[in-house]
């Protein structure tokens, strides 16, 4: 992986910890029978900070669990042949609470979803909501975080990556470029040096979909802006930026798959490219 | 470390470093039997067929509830109500199962290296509920997984195995899965009853003591065995009583071992021949929590076999 942008650091990462706790806290109007689950490995220690800023101002000590859901993928058999299953601890009994539950990137949801199927085989939670740190987009099923860190836009060929002092020693969140390093990768089928109309369209403007309402009222503006510029010119705007990513050199190999993904992409591409046109029509209705 | 085991053939063949990540995944396991639902879908539309050669109630029951835990789709299979009490091979009726497109064959055999024969031509997973008289890998996995969570470590311990070593399959398992990890076997029993040249298994840590006290002397567990009258071709003790006049374990031989002594059984138990009740039901028995920690063992053994066999397609 080539980093290539820091998106928070230190200072930024503490800032919005602090902003999700106070949200928690306003949104469900107290703590009381509040509980906050981090799903492993990242999940958990956002969720240990984010209850120690409550406990700041609220002086109350909220139940801290750790949702480990590698046993409720549904692509477990296909992404890591044997993970390693980490335990999980909720301490309490959910019936009748509400749960946030906590995780570092937002990305397509299936994370989300595995750790909800798992949640209420624990009881049965009034309500849960959901915090993450970065929301990437991307998203392959319907759910959305209630308190979102920060939004960044992302291609499908970039990793956002949370690296947090307990689990990494560091702490920032980074942007990072995938390399591929076998010609068969499918990963890099999108990626051409010239993202496809809609990884930079949808992608933005799921960025800046503002967390709650009054942060609405504040987006509105630019995100009319948004809208109203056309495919091509966010496509032309993005070219310089992502040209720059590509590597100088390539193996026969990667050159090789590249034309071939080239041709294939070509008509999923010409697709997708007819999407973003609609959207500011459907707006404007 | 990944797990690219396709059968569980026994823990004679796992190195030390797989046979640790059967226990961490376990332990794991472990928690979801605490929970209100004890299901997890990790083996959703993978089927598992239970085929036993030999009565068991423990080891089938425990195999079946790991599998179920683990939504994994079940049939059992049993030699009396089956073909083979018309005369169908072991090959041909495993081949049958196989046909049913199964994809993980759970087998006891009466026969020693039954399952070694069968893995050569399936293409499912074997794994070794237990072979006649040479191993019971999942017996010996929840033992020491017992022992893992009371210790944390195995280098150093000591663990004393009693009775009837010959024919104890639960013995073997044993020896190579605590010797690999570290730990030293003493095996305890009669003379007619202890093979020749049995501390040549495992890795260097096996002795043989005939006196029971000096057995358990330094002990930090004892694994008692069954008497397995079924499997004597000869009479080799000449009685019940007298068996455990000299190795049953009671109060007074469990006073020669330290005050942490845990006291171990694969079960069925036959109290009175090779443990008194008292003991069996004694504050140092943890033979219940290994019937717990079995279902465990067992689902950490399924879950890994099931991804160590996708692992073994990817690389063909």
């Amino acid at each position: 992986m080539l980093r290539k942008a820091v998106v928070m650091d230190e200072m930024q990462i503490r800032r919005t910890i602090m902003r999700i706790a106070h949200e928690i806290v306003e949104r469900n109007r107290g703590v009381d029978g509040l509980i906050v689950v981090g799903i492993r490995k990242r999940g958990v220690p956002l969720a240990e900070r984010i209850a120690a800023a409550i406990r700041e101002f609220e002086g109350t000590d909220l139940p801290v669990g750790a949702l480990d859901i590698t046993l409720y993928r549904d692509d477990l058999q296909m992404i890591d042949r044997n993970p390693v299953v980490g335990h999980t601890e909720i301490g309490v009994d959910l019936d009748g609470r509400t749960v946030v539950l906590v995780d570092d990137v937002l990305f397509t949801g299936r994370t989300v979803r595995a750790a909800l199927t798992e949640l209420i085989d624990f009881g049965r939670p009034e309500a849960i909501q959901l915090a993450v740190l970065v929301d990437r987009g991307h998203r392959e099923f319907p759910i959305r975080a209630d308190f979102v860190g920060k939004n960044v836009p992302t291609s499908q060929n970039e990793t956002v990556e949370v690296l947090l002092y307990d689990t990494d020693g560091e702490e920032q969140v980074v942007l990072s470029d995938v390399i591929l390093d076998e010609p068969g990768d499918e990963r890099g089928i999108e990626f051409d040096g010239e993202p496809a109309p809609d990884e930079t369209g949808p992608a933005r403007k799921a960025a800046k979909k503002p967390a709650g309402r009054a942060a609405a009222k504040r987006k509105a503006a630019p995100k009319k802006a948004a809208a109203k510029r056309t495919p091509a010119k966010k496509a032309a705007k993005a070219k310089p930026s992502t040209a720059k990513k590509r590597p100088k050199t390539k193996t026969k190999a990667k050159a090789r798959t590249k034309s071939r993904t080239k041709t294939k992409s070509r008509t999923k591409t010409d697709r997708k490219a007819a999407a973003p046109k609609r959207a500011p029509r459907k707006s404007k209705g | 470390m990944q797990f690219k085991r396709k059968d569980l053939l026994g823990l004679e063949y796992l190195t030390a470093e797989e046979i640790n990540l059967i226990l961490e995944t376990a332990g794991s396991f472990k928690e979801v039997l605490d929970r209100k639902v004890k299901k997890v879908p990790a083996l959703r539309g993978v089927t598992v067929a239970n085929v036993f050669y030999e009565p068991s109630t423990r080891t089938r029951m425990s195999f079946e509830l790991a599998e179920k835990r683990l939504s994994a789709d079940v049939i059992n299979f049993s030699k009396a109500t089956s073909s083979v009490a018309k005369g169908e091979t072991l090959r041909d009726t495993v081949e049958n199962i196989q046909a049913m497109k199964v994809d993980i064959v759970v087998m006891r055999h009466g026969s020693s290296g039954a399952h070694r024969f069968m893995s050569e031509f399936l293409d499912a997973s074997i794994v070794n509920a237990g072979d006649g008289q040479h191993e019971h890998p999942t017996q010996a996995l929840l033992d020491m997984l017992t022992l893992r969570q009371r210790w944390g470590t195995f280098t150093g311990k000591k663990v004393t195995i009693i009775g009837d070593i010959m024919h104890s399959r639960v013995a073997r398992s044993n020896i190579w899965g605590l010797t690999k990890l570290g730990a030293q076997v003493t095996l305890c029993g009669p003379p007619t009853m202890m093979p020749v040249d049995i501390e040549k298994l495992g890795e260097g840590g096996v002795s043989v003591e005939y006196d029971l006290r000096k057995a358990v002397a330094e002990a930090d567990a004892i694994n008692i065995l069954r008497i397995q009258l079924e499997r004597q071709d000869a009479r080799l003790l000449p009685s019940s009583r007298e068996y455990f006049e000299v190795f049953g374990v009671g109060p007074e031989a469990l006073r020669a071992a330290p005050e942490h002594c845990l006291v171990m059984h694969p079960g069925p138990m036959n109290r009175g021949v090779e443990i008194s009740q008292e003991i069996a039901d004694g504050d140092r028995a943890v033979i219940l929590e290994q019937v717990t920690n079995g279902v465990a063992a067992r689902m950490a053994v399924l879950f890994l076999i099931a991804g160590g066999k996708i692992e073994e397609d990817d690389i063909q």
